[in-house]
This record gives structure tokens, C-alpha cells and sequence, in this order.
């Protein structure tokens, strides 16, 4: 008979069998762990690999990245320095003083570690104001939104070694920006006025960015602001309610990629109930949304789609999201040009932690649409020669414009070179 | 592949364990021997065939040495068997050095073309490998032990997987007869006391060693000329408890698994960090190497039994120097054991006798300084740079240096600080004896294995969270 001591060995040694067992098996069924990684994929043996090496470091990594009850094991790491020091185990995240987190990249906007510098924020926005002078002449609205950010709105509960810098991105544009005329709603500065004053949080405590409440206040702040720029009247978010509840979703997207065990003690947050009310009268503009995360808080919580007949979002300026269909598509340089040409309203927006690459290309390509737009521009004379001679190809073209300069009691070859012009002049008529 | 993976953890050793148990008693050394060979491979796929042939090579020269009587043959055969394996560490970890220093004085002194070298990876544990296959040699040349029989017995004893890569060095007649039997080892309280000290250096590796040495080497690698001398302290002592606790806590786990399959290795540290003197430090920290270096150098140089003073400080001089050279090939590491050799000559020459007046406090803090001094030189390869640290240690002049320490590295800070010295007072060294090698009951034993289990766990999270797990003594 086994005495108790075989019998703890035994239970040991199955202890340690227990995640080979659980990888083979998945017998339990474990929550899956939160934020960006990369997991390694598995290899195949082969005899130049075994002796390069190469078969054993990839399969090491797989195993590393797959073994049983991992996720378990993360968990459990994660839970106890979090409770036992406060840290949270992620690589992008700061805690603050008072319970609160912050994405790393934010804190290090507002103390000044990505700052470009006064020359190249004054350059860029040059160029910004030279595009709404061409939105402008064209009758659309261009305009650029700061997004608010968590480190500046609450800086109060920041680490101490976190120290606030004069030089940064933000306060630079925020200073800047309307002095050259660009049209601007700055949230951060709207965001710091209602601090004090809001019922409701405009930042969760465990999230990145702004509350569902945030949001929606942002969002209705911009339609009102396109309103009254564009002077028409757009549709509006009825506010039926707003119910106080723990934070939930995307308000707990740090928390969620910490991994922890158990859930941290929940803050109460207000979840705007919203509506809308069709009203042929009112007019939809459509939009092009070059920005960053901020733009699905405006959607998923104020459908921030509704007031507009059509949204383009270039996420980045890298991929492209168009209301009302699910295929994401990359940036296409027709694609924008013509989205340039068929919108109403262009809004630019980012928040303090990606101000250091503001546009991310949009302003390149927005300057190239301008560049390639002869629209009301007098074309070459070896321009107008070369199209004369294209048309005169065409013999029914050529016809049509005999009977044009009969009409007009003008010289056929006068009529031609107009009409060449004319065609230049709208390559997309 | 290292004890401190996930896949020796939940991988290798499990299966392991498991084949080894359910094997035949006469099939114990094979599977023993096949999984070290796996293990070995794994890390170093196309040097496992030079270790088994140079021990297939040894075996035969050690055997027929063994067999004549002829003095000179004998020697013959030492020499020979000496110079392959030594030839063999040379060449794989010596050369590059070697000619790097030889094309030095070339291009300068003589402004001659240098010579070309292609830089070779330095084979896993070559260092540890080679030393015990001298101990084989040199154990059988000096009748201590008789030679194995059987090839694979040897083989078994080189590539015996817990110690083959970072040892302890285990000399051969410490581990000769373990090899054909260790049936009295292999009952139930040596299996649990060894997975009870195979978690205790697993969590010494990974809860200790790891969060000090990501703190050492942010310091390290920063500018000195930046550092603050609250910086470049906390630096310095963050790698003496990490290399403590790295390389103690790899012991740990060999012993351990060692003792799992009925193998005792010898102890490899003894809290070096409480020792009165450097001569007391080195008769505990990496006593192994102690030993060896005692045993094959130092007494055929004459140990204590030379004619004159300066012979024997020369002698204690030149093992240390040969020490540093051991654990890497470059200047810093030659300095290293210069500097520990130096003081181990000054404390026989006088030194000690100063310290018997000082206390024991004071003689601790002493030596433990100097230790730690001596560890600047260790982990900074270049001379000037060391220099330049050791400055900023001292400069106290207000320079600040943005340190991100948090409270979990103070905490683990504390925690080495208390195990390193844990067994300073007599009742602590009791109760170290105690839970090492003591009698266990049943509710010890069951206290014991849920403290282990619950360390594994604590252990294995942050191995799977962290990703950052290397061993300090794999470049030795």
C-alpha cells in the first residue's frame, strides 16, 4: 500500500502534468487574455533546422505561447502584482495615484517625450491651413479636432516621476492652430472647462479613452459646430436618458488588457440612452473622418453614421471605413480624391498622443488632390493644342461643335479651342 | 534549453520524471542518458558530437592508462587526455581571445598585418564539461577511483543533464558510484525534498534573480557619466543579488532534480554573502569550482607546502587569476580573479589578523564591500568603464538619474537582501539546516508541497508574463 508521502509525490508530479494535460485536452475552458500579442506559430521538424537551431527556438516559442492553462498562469501574475504593488502587467500602461490607468504613449505626450518641435508644428499647420483655403474656395468646411486626452484632463493622479513639460505637441497646436485661422474644436480644453462641473465622468477610470457620456457630448458638440459653419440644420441625438451604471465595454479597455483574475471595483459612469427622430427637412452632409481611435467612441455610443448621408473614416489615414458597408478598404489615392471631391464636410482629428504625426499622409495627399484639381485653372497652350487635336479625331464630337459655332455665330475653330478648354478645365465632367 | 523554460517546466522534466520512474531499474541510466543527450542537443544539436566523441575518445585512453603500469605511459595517457579536453576549451573559448590580444601587440608594436579569425559560438557548459572530464583522468590516474566499465556509464556521468550546463562541477569520484548504484538515494523523502529544492532555486531564478537583473542591466546599459551614485548602488547591488540568486537558484534545481533520480550532488554555495573574509567567501560561493581549482591546480602548484611566503601568495594568486579566465575569456573577468586572489594573499598575509580585531559586523560588511566591488569588474567588460562606474558609486555629488523602480523591485530588493543574509545568525543557520536536510513529517512534508506548489505556480506566471529569463552563468 502507498504511504502518504508516495502519494503527495504522486500529486505533485501531476500537478506538473497538469498543463500538458490541458494542452492536449482544453478540458478546461479558460477566458481568453486581452490586448495586442503576437503568439508563434508552430514548425515542422527537419534535419537542417534541428542543426541550425532553428527547429528548437521556433518550437520553444510555440510552446511558450501555447502551453496549457497559460492563460491560468498569466492571470494569476497578473492579479497578484496588481494587488500586492499596484502594477499593472501591461506593456502600455501607467497606473496613477488614485486607481486610475493611462496609456503610456498619453502621459508621455503630455510630458513632452514625443515633442517635435515649434518649427515643424508651425509648417504643418501651413499646409493645414492651405487645405481648408482650398475646402474653403470649394465650399466645404475643413476642420480639425484635438481630441481629448486622459493624462492632461486628469494629470493630478499621474506618478510623481511623470512631470508635466511646457514643450509639447498639444498646447502648441491648441495655441497655434486658430491663430492661423483653422477652424478647431479643441476637446481637451472643453473637456478640462466641464471637469468640475459634469455629472457624469467624461474619462473612465479604467479606460483610455473618453465615457460613453464623453462621447456623445463631443459628438453633438460637432454636428452643432458643422451647423453653425455651414449654417444648414442637421439631425440630432434625442437625450432621453442617462443611466448611471458601472463602467462597461471600451470604459474598462485597460483594465481588460491588464489580465487580471478578478475584476477591479467598478466606478459609476452615466450611459446616455439616444435616439433620433427622421426629418426629411434636415440636411445630411457627407464626411471625410481622417483620424484615430477616438472616431468608434462617436459611433458605437452616439451614431455618430446617422447625421451624415455618408462617412468615409481613413483610420489613420491607413485604412478606409465607409458607412453602411463592412469591407475595410486600404487608401487608394482616386478613391480619396474623389471622396475629397463629393464631401461637404473634412474632419481631421486627433488626440495629444498622435499629434507628433498629425494626418499620418493625409496632408501630402490632400495636397496632391489640390495639385491635380485644374477645376476653374486657365490649362497650357500645348494643352489645348493637344486636346484640339484629340478632339478632331472624334467626327461625331466634331460635328456636335460645327452646329455648336453655327449657333453661336463663331469661327469653328474658335468653338473648338473653348470647348477644349472647357474640358480641362472639368476633367470630370 | 533552460530549467527556467516552459518547456523543461511543463514539458521535459515532467515526461522525464515520469519514463524515468515507470523505467526498469536497468533501464533507469539509459533513460536518464537518453533525455540528457535530448537535452543537450536541443541546445547544441551539432556539439553533441563532438562531446561524445572526445568521451568515447577519453574512455578508451583513461581505460588503457588504467590497465598499464608503465609510469611514463601513464603519463602519457594524462597528458594526452588533458591536452584534448583543455585543447578542446582553448580553441572554442579561448582563441578568439587569444588572437584578438596577439594581433593587438602585431598591429601595434610591430605594425604587422593582424591575423584573421573567425569568431566561434562558445558550446553549451564547456566549461563545467571539460573540468569533470579532467577530474576523470585525474582521479583514476591518481587511484582516488577505479574507471567506469561501461562507456555509456561515462558518458552518463558527463552528460548527466541537472549539472552539464551550469554545473555544480562534480568531481568524478564524488559521483562514480551514484552512476552504478543509488538505490539507498531514491527513497520518498528524497524525492520530495528534491522537488522541494527544485522549486526553491526555480523561484530564486525566476522571483528574485530575474526582477534584479532587469533592473542591473537597464543600469548597466546606461550612461555612466548620467548615473547617480544612488543609481550606479542600486545597480550594482541589484547584480550581486542577481547573479547570487541566478546562479544558487541553478543549483538549486540540479541538486534538486539530481535527488529526484537518487543522484546527492554536492552543495555549490553556502550563503557566501554572511562570510567574514574573501578566504571565507570563496569556501562558499561556487564551492564546486573551489574544489576543483584546490584539488587539480592549486595543489600541483604545492599548495600550502612551498618554500616561501611569496611562492604561496604567487600560487593563490595564479589560481584566482586562472578562476577569473575560467568563467570568461576577457580581460575584465582576469581582473575579476586577479582582484579576489589579491585579497586572498593579503589575508594570509596579514589581513586576517587585522579582521579578528574588528568584529563580526564589521568584518561581514568588509568583505561583502569588497565583493561587491569586485562584481563591478565582473559585469562591465571594459576596464575604463568599470573605473568610470565604480567613480559614480562614490562621486555622491547630486546628480539625478530617473530610476522607474517600483515598489515591486523594492520588495524583492528586500527579500534578497534577507534571504542572501538569512543564515547570518546561528538559530537562522539551524533552521536553513532544518529545511534542507532535516527530518520532515507528514505535516511538513504537506506544508512543504503546497508552499512548492504554490511558488510553481507563482513561478510559472511570471515566466509565461515576463518572457525575460536568461541564465548570467550560460557564458561560462
Amino acid at each position: 500500500m502507498l504511504s502518504y508521502r508516495k502519494y503527495l509525490f504522486i500529486f505533485l508530479l501531476g500537478c506538473l502534468f497538469l498543463p500538458l494535460i490541458q494542452s492536449k485536452t482544453q478540458l478546461i475552458s479558460l477566458k481568453k487574455l486581452s490586448g495586442a500579442y503576437i503568439l508563434s506559430d508552430d514548425t515542422t521538424f527537419t534535419p537542417q533546422g534541428w542543426f541550425s537551431g532553428k527547429f528548437q527556438t521556433h518550437k520553444e516559442n510555440y510552446m511558450r505561447d501555447t502551453f496549457g492553462l497559460k492563460n491560468l498562469f498569466i492571470r494569476i501574475n497578473n492579479q497578484l502584482e496588481y494587488y500586492l504593488f499596484k502594477k499593472p502587467h501591461a506593456a502600455d500602461i501607467i497606473a496613477g495615484k488614485t486607481g486610475e490607468f493611462y496609456g503610456k504613449d498619453y502621459v508621455s505626450a503630455y510630458t513632452g517625450g514625443d515633442y517635435i518641435g515649434e518649427e515643424n508644428i508651425r509648417k504643418r499647420i501651413k499646409e493645414l491651413v492651405k487645405i481648408q483655403k482650398y475646402m474653403d474656395a470649394h465650399h466645404k468646411l475643413f476642420l480639425v479636432v484635438l481630441a481629448p486626452s486622459k493624462a492632461r484632463f486628469n494629470p493630478e493622479a499621474l506618478p510623481d516621476e511623470d512631470k508635466y513639460n511646457e514643450h509639447n505637441n498639444y498646447e502648441l497646436y491648441a495655441k497655434l492652430a486658430p491663430d492661423a485661422g483653422l477652424n478647431v474644436i479643441d476637446f481637451n480644453k472643453y473637456f478640462i472647462q466641464l471637469k468640475g462641473a459634469s455629472k457624469y465622468p467624461l474619462y473612465p477610470k479604467k479606460g483610455t479613452h473618453w465615457t460613453y457620456f464623453g462621447a456623445c457630448i463631443a459628438a453633438d458638440s460637432i454636428v452643432s459646430y458643422i451647423e453653425n459653419k455651414k449654417h444648414i440644420k442637421m439631425l440630432h441625438t434625442n437625450w432621453q436618458n442617462i443611466i448611471p451604471e458601472e463602467a462597461s465595454g471600451d470604459e474598462l479597455e485597460l483594465e481588460n488588457e491588464m489580465n487580471l483574475l478578478f475584476p477591479i471595483p467598478r466606478e459609476i459612469v452615466g450611459h446616455p440612452q439616444l435616439t433620433y427622430t427622421e426629418d426629411s427637412t434636415r440636411i445630411k452632409p457627407s464626411l471625410v473622418f481622417i483620424g484615430d481611435s477616438y472616431f468608434w467612441g462617436l459611433t458605437v455610443h452616439y451614431n455618430f453614421w446617422h447625421p451624415f448621408s455618408v462617412i468615409y473614416f481613413y483610420k489613420y489615414f491607413t485604412n478606409v471605413y465607409t458607412s453602411g458597408s463592412s469591407v475595410v478598404k486600404e487608401v487608394n489615392d482616386d478613391d480619396f480624391a474623389n471622396q475629397i471631391k463629393n464631401s461637404d464636410v473634412i474632419i481631421l482629428e486627433s488626440t495629444e498622443s498622435k499629434l507628433n504625426n498629425l494626418g499620418w499622409g493625409f496632408t501630402a495627399a490632400a495636397h496632391k488632390v489640390m495639385e491635380n484639381d485644374t477645376t476653374g485653372k486657365n490649362p497650357t497652350h500645348g494643352k489645348i493644342v493637344a486636346m484640339r487635336n484629340e478632339m478632331k479625331q472624334k467626327p461625331d464630337l466634331m460635328k456636335m461643335i460645327a452646329e455648336k459655332a453655327k449657333k453661336n455665330n463663331l469661327p469653328l475653330d474658335s468653338m473648338l479651342t473653348l470647348d477644349a478648354i472647357w474640358i480641362l478645365q472639368h476633367p470630370n465632367n | 534549453m533552460v530549467f527556467s523554460s516552459i518547456l523543461f517546466l511543463l514539458y521535459f522534466l515532467p515526461v522525464f520524471l515520469l519514463t524515468y520512474y515507470f523505467a526498469d531499474k536497468k533501464y533507469k541510466n539509459l533513460v536518464v542518458l537518453v533525455f540528457s543527450i535530448f537535452f543537450y542537443s536541443w541546445g547544441a544539436p551539432k556539439f553533441i558530437f563532438v562531446i561524445l566523441g572526445t568521451t568515447f575518445l577519453d574512455f578508451f585512453l583513461v581505460k588503457w592508462m588504467s590497465k598499464t603500469k608503465t609510469r611514463l605511459y601513464r603519463r602519457l595517457m594524462l597528458t594526452l587526455s588533458v591536452s584534448i579536453n583543455l585543447g578542446l576549451l582553448f580553441y572554442f573559448k579561448y582563441s578568439g581571445f587569444f588572437v584578438e590580444n596577439v594581433n593587438i601587440v602585431l598591429t601595434h608594436l610591430f605594425h604587422a598585418h593582424a591575423m584573421g579569425w573567425t569568431k566561434l559560438i562558445l558550446p553549451l557548459g564547456i566549461s563545467f564539461y571539460t573540468f569533470e572530464t579532467i577530474t576523470y583522468v585525474v582521479d583514476v590516474y591518481r587511484g582516488v577511483h577505479k574507471p567506469l566499465d561501461n562507456f555509456w556509464n561515462y558518458q552518463l556521468y558527463i552528460i548527466l543533464f541537472p549539472k552539464l550546463i551550469a554545473g555544480p562541477i562534480i568531481r568524478y569520484h564524488e559521483l562514480a558510484d551514484q552512476i552504478t548504484d543509488r538505490e539507498q538515494n531514491e527513497t520518498i523523502d528524497d524525492k520530495l525534498l528534491g522537488f522541494y529544492r527544485f522549486i526553491i532555486g526555480l523561484s530564486k531564478k525566476v522571483l528574485i534573480a530575474n526582477q534584479m537583473g532587469a533592473v542591473a542591466d537597464g543600469i548597466f546599459q546606461s550612461n555612466y557619466s548620467e548615473l547617480s551614485s544612488y543609481a550606479a548602488w542600486i545597480g550594482i547591488l541589484a547584480y550581486t543579488f542577481q547573479i547570487y540568486f541566478d546562479f544558487s537558484g541553478y543549483s538549486d534545481m540540479a541538486i534538486g532534480i539530481a535527488r529526484m533520480i537518487g543522484f546527492k550532488f554536492p552543495e555549490n554555495f553556502d550563503n557566501p554573502y554572511i562570510s567574514q573574509s574573501i578566504t571565507e567567501f570563496w569556501r562558499r560561493w561556487h564551492m564546486s569550482l573551489g574544489r576543483w581549482m584546490k584539488n587539480y591546480l592549486y595543489i600541483p602548484l604545492g599548495g600550502n607546502r612551498v618554500d616561501s611566503k611569496m611562492r604561496l601568495y604567487f600560487n593563490l594568486w595564479f589560481v584566482f587569476l586562472v578562476s577569473g579566465l575560467w568563467h570568461g575569456a576577457s580581460w575584465n573577468f582576469v581582473f575579476w580573479g586577479a582582484y579576489h586572489g589579491t585579497f586572498l594573499a593579503l589575508e594570509r598575509a596579514f589581513l586576517l589578523k587585522i579582521y579578528d580585531k574588528i568584529g563580526k559586523l564589521l568584518r561581514t560588511m568588509l568583505t561583502f564591500f569588497i565583493v561587491v566591488i569586485g562584481w563591478v569588474f565582473f559585469r562591465v567588460e571594459k576596464f575604463h568603464d568599470a573605473i568610470h562606474f565604480i567613480k559614480r558609486m562614490f562621486a555622491f555629488d547630486g546628480k539625478s538619474f530617473k530610476l522607474d523602480l517600483g515598489p515591486q523591485f523594492y520588495t524583492m530588493f528586500i527579500l534578497a537582501s534577507f534571504f542572501a543574509f538569512f543564515s547570518y545568525l546561528k538559530w537562522t543557520q539551524k533552521l536553513q539546516a532544518t529545511i534542507f536536510n532535516g527530518e520532515y513529517s507528514n505535516i511538513r512534508h504537506t506544508i512543504a508541497a503546497m508552499l512548492s506548489l504554490i511558488l510553481f505556480v507563482l513561478s510559472v506566471g511570471n515566466i509565461a508574463a515576463t518572457g525575460f529569463n536568461p541564465f548570467i552563468y550560460f557564458r561560462f
